[in-house]
C-alpha cells in the first residue's frame, strides 16, 4: 500500500537517511523512537507537507513523491490534532467532505456515522476549545476518516492524554481499526502503546530505521544496543566474547564477571537483559560457584507498584527487578550482599559496531 | 506608568477644551467646510484602508509563510515607509509625477498631484507598510500546521487559505484595519505635499487644522482637533466591539 524507497530528506540540522519501508493495506504499522528522531519529519514526507531530497513515496503502486498533499488522500492527524477552531465539531468533521462537494445528505450521514462509532455524537454542536483532550482526539479522528484515506497518518495521537485514558483508549483504537481496516501508520516513543496497538513495528533511530518486525521479534532480538534500550533492556553492557561449550559462549561485562550466553559468538559484542530476568537470592543459599552466578552488594532500591528495583554491584551495576509477590517476607536493604544469576536464554547479544552488519 | 500617561493623555484633550467654548464649537461644526473635511476625511481613509488592506493580506501571509533567499532584504525595505517621515514619502511621490511614466498616469490615467486621488495615494503610501507589518504578525501567530492538516484532508492551497486560515486570523484582520484606517484618518505629511493644502478641495481633517493654525484661527483649529479624537475613539471602539462579539476559538 505504502512503500518508501531511499528517502533522504533535510529539514536543518535532521535528516531522514536512505529510509525504506513497505506498510501492507489494512495494515497498523507503529514507528517507534524517540523525540527528535524524525518521525514526524517522515510523517510529513508521506503527506506531502516536506519533500524529500531524494528516494521516492508510492501508494498504492503509484508514484506520489511529487504530487500535492490535498491530491494524496492521506490523512494526517498531528499530534496536538489541529482542529479548525472556528468550526463546530460537526463542520470539522464534515471539512473534508464539503470540500470535496459531496452531497450534503452524504455528508450529514458520514458525519453521524462516525459520530456514533466514535462516541462523540453529543458534542457535534459544540466548538473544540470546549473539548477535552480526549474528545478533541475523537473528533480528529473522525474528521481524518471522513473521506476514506489510502493512509492514515497518527502522529503521537495519545502523548497529551494521562494514562488512565490512554488505557482505555488503546484497545478502543485498535477494535476501531479492525472494523475499518484503514492502513495506518501511528508514530509513538511509548513502547507499551507500540506494543499493544502495532501488527508490526519499526524503530527508528537518528533518521535511521534501524529495526522492522513484529512486537514480539523486536521485544526480545533487538538489533542494536538501542533498541535494546528503547524496548526496556535495563541491563546493556559493552563486553568481550569467547567460544564455550557447544552452542553457548561466555561474555564478559567485566574484569572476572562472565556471563553464559546462547550462540557462538566472539569478540566485542554488546548484551543485554532485561531487569525481571536477573534472580536475586539471599546470600546463605547462594549456588556459589555456579557460572551464571555473581555476588554482589545492594547499592539501590527503588519501590515500584508491583515491583522493586534493587542495583546490584557486582563489579557493574545490574538492575534487577523483582516482583511484590516475592518478597513478601524480606525487602531487600542497601547494603545487603546478595547473588544475581542471569539465565543463558535471557541474555541478549549484538554486535557492537555497525548495526546493518548483523542479521536480525 | 500607565495611569500617568492616561492623565498626559486626558491633559492633552482637556487643554483644547480650554481654548473652546460650546457655542462657537457647536456653530463651527456645522459650517460646510467641517462638514466637506469630515466627509472627504472619511471617503479617502476608507478607501486607502482597503487598498492597503488589499495588498496587504497577500504580501504579510507571503512574508509570515515563505522562506526564501534575501528575505531580510525584502523585510527591510518594506520597513522603508514605517521608517521615513511621511512628508519625505510626500516628496518621493511628487518626484516620481515628475518622471516620464509619472507624467503618462497622469495625463492618460488619474490626476494625482493637488487632486483627491492623491491624498488617497499619499495614504496608501504611507500606512501600507504599517498594515503588512500588522498582518504579518497576526500570520506569524498562526500556526501553519492549520495548513497543513487542510492540505491533507483535501483543501487546495488556496482552499485552505480562504477557508481556514482567512477565518482564523480574522480578529487580526480587523484590528489591522482599524489601526490602518486610523492611521490613514492622522495621515498629513505626505498627503499636504502631494495633494496641496487647498481649502475646500483637498482638505482632509489633518490639513483643516493645519489651515485654521496658519491663519491664527486657533479656537476654529482646537474644534476640528477635537471632532479629529472623538471620531477616530469612536471607530476604535466600534471597530473593537465588531472584533471581539465573535464566535469561540478565534486568534
Amino acid at each position: 500500500m505504502l512503500r518508501v524507497e531511499k528517502l533522504r530528506v533535510r529539514r536543518g540540522v535532521f535528516a531522514l537517511q536512505d529510509f525504506c519501508l513497505e506498510v501492507v493495506q489494512g495494515e497498523y504499522f507503529c514507528l517507534l523512537g524517540p523525540t527528535g528522531c524524525g518521525k514526524t519529519m517522515f510523517i510529513e514526507t508521506v503527506a506531502g507537507l516536506v519533500r524529500p531530497e531524494r528516494g521516492q513515496v508510492f501508494l498504492g503502486g503509484q508514484d506520489v513523491t511529487n504530487l500535492r498533499p490535498e491530491l494524496r488522500n492521506v490523512s494526517y492527524v498531528p499530534q496536538d490534532y489541529t482542529l479548525f477552531p472556528h468550526l463546530t465539531v460537526e463542520g470539522n468533521i464534515a471539512a473534508p467532505c464539503r470540500i470535496r462537494r459531496l452531497p450534503p445528505d452524504a455528508t450529514a450521514d458520514r458525519v453521524k456515522e462516525l459520530a456514533e462509532l466514535l462516541h462523540i455524537l453529543p458534542l457535534l454542536q459544540r466548538y473544540p476549545h470546549n473539548l477535552s483532550g480526549g474528545e478533541k482526539q475523537r473528533v480528529a479522528l473522525a474528521r481524518a476518516l471522513a473521506v476514506v484515506p489510502r493512509v492514515l497518518l497518527l502522529d503521537e495521537p495519545f502523548s497529551a492524554l494521562d494514562r488512565q485514558m490512554k488505557a482505555r483508549l488503546w484497545p478502543e483504537m485498535r477494535s476501531l481499526h479492525e472494523r475499518l481496516k484503514v492502513t495506518t501508520i501511528h508514530v509513538t516513543h511509548d513502547f507499551d502503546e507500540a506494543a499493544l496497538m502495532a501488527s508490526r513495528l519499526g524503530v527508528m533511530e537518528a533518521g535511521r530505521l534501524v529495526q522492522v518486525g513484529s512486537t514480539e521479534e523486536v521485544f526480545h532480538q533487538p538489533r542494536t544496543p538501542s533498541v535494546a534500550a528503547f524496548v526496556g533492556m535495563e541491563n546493556l553492557f559493552p563486553a568481550v566474547a569467547e567460544p564455550a561449550s557447544a552452542g553457548s559462549s561466555l561474555v564478559e561485562i567485566a574484569p572476572g564477571v562472565r556471563l553464559v550466553v546462547r550462540g557462538h559468538h566472539s569478540g566485542p559484542v554488546s548484551v543485554a537483559f532485561r531487569s525481571e530476568e536477573v534472580a536475586i537470592s539471599g546470600e546463605e543459599d547462594a549456588r556459589s560457584g555456579a557460572e551464571d552466578s555473581h555476588e554482589g552488594q545492594i547499592v539501590a532500591v527503588v519501590p515500584l507498584q508491583s515491583a522493586v528495583r534493587v542495583v546490584v554491584d557486582v563489579g557493574v551495576p545490574v538492575v534487577a527487578t523483582i516482583p511484590r509477590t516475592e518478597i513478601r517476607q524480606r525487602m531487600p536493604e542497601l547494603g545487603q550482599r546478595v547473588t544475581c544469576r542471569v539465565p543463558a536464554e535471557a541474555v541478549h547479544v549484538t554486535a557492537n559496531e555497525e548495526p546493518d552488519a548483523e542479521a536480525p | 506608568m500607565l495611569v500617568a500617561y492616561l492623565v498626559f493623555l486626558a491633559g492633552l484633550t482637556l487643554s483644547a477644551l480650554k481654548f473652546t467654548d460650546k457655542n462657537t464649537l457647536c456653530k463651527y461644526l456645522h459650517c460646510k467646510e467641517v462638514i466637506f473635511a469630515t466627509k472627504l476625511s472619511l471617503a479617502t481613509a476608507t478607501v486607502s484602508t482597503l487598498l492597503a488592506m488589499a495588498v496587504a493580506i497577500p504580501a504579510a501571509y507571503a512574508l509570515s509563510r515563505y522562506q526564501y533567499r534575501g528575505r531580510s532584504v525584502v523585510d527591510t525595505v518594506l520597513d522603508l515607509p514605517l521608517v521615513l517621515p511621511p512628508i519625505a514619502l510626500g516628496f518621493l511621490l511628487l518626484a516620481f509625477f515628475q518622471t516620464s511614466p509619472g507624467e503618462f498616469v497622469q495625463r492618460h490615467g488619474i490626476r494625482f498631484v493637488f487632486e483627491v486621488p492623491g491624498i488617497i495615494l499619499a495614504q496608501f503610501t504611507v500606512v501600507s507598510g504599517f498594515a503588512v507589518r500588522v498582518l504579518k504578525s497576526t500570520f506569524d501567530d498562526l500556526s501553519p500546521r492549520y495548513e497543513q492538516v487542510a492540505r491533507t484532508l483535501g483543501f487546495s492551497r488556496w482552499q485552505a487559505f480562504r477557508q481556514i486560515e482567512l477565518p482564523l486570523a480574522r480578529n487580526g484582520l480587523i484590528a489591522g484595519a482599524v489601526l490602518t484606517w486610523a492611521r490613514a484618518m492622522g495621515e498629513f505629511g505626505a498627503t499636504v505635499i502631494v495633494a496641496g493644502a487647498t481649502s475646500m478641495k483637498t482638505e482632509v481633517l489633518p490639513i483643516a487644522i493645519f489651515l485654521k493654525w496658519q491663519s491664527i484661527e486657533i479656537e476654529k483649529g482646537m474644534a476640528v482637533t477635537l471632532l479629529l479624537i472623538a471620531l477616530s475613539l469612536a471607530a476604535l471602539l466600534t471597530f473593537k466591539r465588531l472584533a471581539l462579539r465573535r464566535g469561540p476559538g478565534v486568534i
